[in-house]
């Protein structure tokens, strides 16, 4: 559970400014017009559950009308939608108004058409796609966060999937953050206001790393040389097919988890896929220091023979050695319950020097959060992670943590709690019971 | 002494090749008749025999690199496109066969293609507007639409089409991909605007 930054936009409403400060500062940013309307899937795709969306859908009406108006704004969407994805970043200050405005607008996306795409390809291959493939798809067949996926085929025959991503977007999510930038300013005499900025800082270092799809494939082949031989498929890229925004890939066959879950599956089939979700978040947590920024159902396809795809490699962070180190000293306190161990790890974690300065209120709801967290690792035997209990803690304590804004951790604390919420609300929905204890412990035992 | 049309032909050939290579090493801007003329060996009388101007060369030049680019666009279409992206089309393959031209297409289109002028001080510019005006009329007519020349629909198609173009002379972004968007926005706007398809608010006049 992240806990960064405090409630920024809480803070500017009960100034009565938002919406029209929000529009004004934007403006003076971006000017890409039609890469605006894009940005509202990047956005959405990643942050909401389907039910969610349904409760949305109720608002329908306020919704639109929305739409409406934003429609109209053309290029200023794209800057509102940029803050707006940063703040999601940042959970506890995303207040859920502007989730609902977000949602809205997903519904204005248009893809890119075929003459579009054709360009991209000149510019990035040298090269149309009819030239690279023997077969490309001119429908797009998913919606990516940066851009659109399509099937195509390679002249040997292989099936692929080829990630296309939209012209200009890298550029225009930089000009908009500075446009948060601005936005944070107003803020620039609260005490947490450099903590803030780091947090900021660092939501943009990933997203530098996420528009650049050659770093993708070589972190997605790292990661398929590490799961080679197990039952989690990787797929293949092909650097000579792809480029900075185009990622030609092998296609791989499977459902999404909705789909998969809309079958029906039994018990045992879904207890299977909950242990290769964990096993892929808990194996390269450990053996290549990595979290994944951005853990959400749409990176993983449940195929019909057992196998687990695992794509979407773009969003990521990797721990340093002195991080962490910090990390597992943390976590093997807290197993201990060793009080003093975990006040020292909480003091670095929140860049204090004394353990005496620390908030007790904060240590207090910190420690009942690193409980939960530990829970599926305590638990002997299965665990049931569509137990009602643990999963109304776990709401609980994110709905403490939004509404305490405690901004001053390291951004690794938020990005590690991202993906475990994520984790857990995967196998909550996938009503998954694992025997997760002996998979971390393992894990742990050989690599830290 | 009288010269043979080929070897007019074959004159004005060198005369845009040098031009083109004085351009692209010391700028548009820095280049003179006369570097244009030494160059290539001539008198500068004879030079303005061929063309009479520095802006028309330049304009030929341009206008030349845009039939190509038209071209690209005839040979690249397969007839399944919608008229947004077939538009789309002929602008990005021209802007494809105009970028070694980009640092002096501005001052030359200023004066060779102005929306202001129904006929340019340059032929060569006339006659590459006359014919990209022609393909979009093909296109439009394709889907269903008539183009009627001087119409108000042209000098909305033309002013898009220049503000497209200028824009991308001054591009800073990589291979200009921001007017690539700008293009595509621009082809939409126009079509949605022919298919009356937008929404006016908040014009109802009370004096
Ligand atoms: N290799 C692939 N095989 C099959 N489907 C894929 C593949 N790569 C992407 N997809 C589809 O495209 C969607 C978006 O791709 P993803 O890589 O998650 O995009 P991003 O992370 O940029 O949003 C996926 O949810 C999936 O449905």
């Amino acid at each position: 559970m992240s806990r960064a930054a405090g409630p920024i936009l809480s803070k500017v409403q009960t100034k009565r400014i938002p919406a029209s400060s929000f529009l004004r500062v934007c403006s003076l940013s971006s000017s890409q017009a039609k890469i605006a309307g894009y940005y509202f899937s990047y956005f959405l795709r990643r942050q909401f559950a389907e039910d969610e969306k349904k409760k949305l859908l109720k608002n329908h009406f306020h919704l639109k009308s929305t739409l409406q108006l934003l429609g109209t704004m053309g290029y200023l969407r794209g800057a509102i939608m940029k803050a707006g994805q940063l703040l999601a970043n940042l959970p506890q200050i995303m207040p859920h108004d502007l989730i609902e405005l977000f949602e809205s607008l997903q519904f204005e996306a248009p893809p890119m058409h075929f003459s579009l795409i054709r360009e991209v390809f000149l510019d990035e291959l040298g090269k149309e796609p009819e030239e690279i493939f023997s077969f490309f798809d001119k429908n797009a067949f998913a919606a990516a966060s940066l851009g659109q996926v399509h099937r195509a085929r390679l002249h040997d025959g292989r099936e692929v999937a080829v990630k296309i991503q939209y012209p200009n977007i890298a550029q225009t999510i930089d000009a908009d953050l500075k446009a948060l930038s601005f936005l944070l300013q107003t803020m620039r005499f609260t005490k947490d206001y450099q903590y803030l900025c780091l947090h900021v800082q660092d939501a943009r270092e990933v997203f530098l790393q996420e528009v650049d799809y050659v770093s993708e494939a070589s972190f997605m082949e790292k990661n398929r040389r590490l799961f080679a031989g197990s039952e989690i498929v990787v797929p293949r890229s092909y650097p000579e097919f792809s480029g900075k925004r185009i990622l030609t890939m092998d296609y791989l066959p499977g459902k999404h988890l909705q789909a998969f879950l809309a079958g029906n599956p039994s018990q045992a089939k879904r207890n299977h896929f909950g242990e290769l979700i964990s096993y892929s978040l808990v194996h390269s947590w450990f053996r290549l220091r990595t979290v994944y920024a951005d853990l959400h159902p749409g990176n993983y396809l449940l195929m019909d023979d057992g196998r687990l795809g695992f794509i979407d490699f773009g969003c990521y962070r990797v721990f340093n050695e002195e991080r962490w180190k910090m990390e597992i000293d943390g976590e093997i306190a807290m197993f201990n319950d060793n009080r003093e161990q975990l006040m020292h790890f909480f003091t670095k974690l929140t860049m204090h020097d004394y353990p005496e300065e620390l908030d007790p209120v904060w240590v207090d709801l910190a420690i009942r959060q690193m409980r939960w967290v530990i829970a599926p690792i305590l638990t002997k035997d299965q665990f049931d992670f569509a137990d009602k209990e643990y999963a109304e803690q776990g709401a609980t304590l994110l709905k403490e943590t939004i509404k305490s804004g405690y901004v001053r951790t390291d951004s690794f604390f938020n990005w590690s709690n991202r993906a475990i919420l994520g984790h857990r609300a995967l196998m909550y929905r996938l009503r998954s019971k694992v025997d997760y204890s002996t998979l971390y412990k393992r894990e742990m035992e050989k690599y830290s | 002494m009288r010269i043979t049309k080929e070897a007019k032909e074959k004159n004005r050939e060198k005369i845009l090749a040098i031009a083109e290579k004085l351009f692209a090493e010391k700028g548009y801007e820095q280049t003179t008749t006369r570097d244009i003329s030494e160059a290539c060996g001539i008198a500068k009388g004879t030079l303005f025999n061929y063309f009479n101007s520095k802006e028309t060369l330049a304009m030929t030049l341009v206008a030349q690199a845009m039939e190509t680019g038209r071209q690209a666009y005839l040979r690249r279409k397969s007839g399944s496109e919608s008229l947004v992206e077939e538009l789309f089309l002929l602008v990005a393959s021209e802007l494809r066969a105009l970028r070694p031209y980009r640092s002096y297409v501005g001052p030359v289109l200023e004066s060779g293609m102005s929306i202001f002028a129904k006929k340019s001080t340059c032929p060569a510019g006339d006659q590459v507007r006359q014919l990209h005006l022609k393909t979009v009329e093909a296109a439009l007519a394709a889907h269903g639409f008539v183009f009627i020349q001087h119409s108000i629909t042209v000098t909305l198609y033309w002013a898009l089409y220049l503000g497209i173009l200028a824009h991308w002379s001054g591009d800073e972004s990589e291979n200009q991909v921001e007017t690539l968007t700008l293009a595509d926005y621009s082809m939409q706007v126009f079509v949605n605007t022919i298919s009356a398809n937008i929404e006016v608010q908040g014009v109802a006049c009370n004096e």
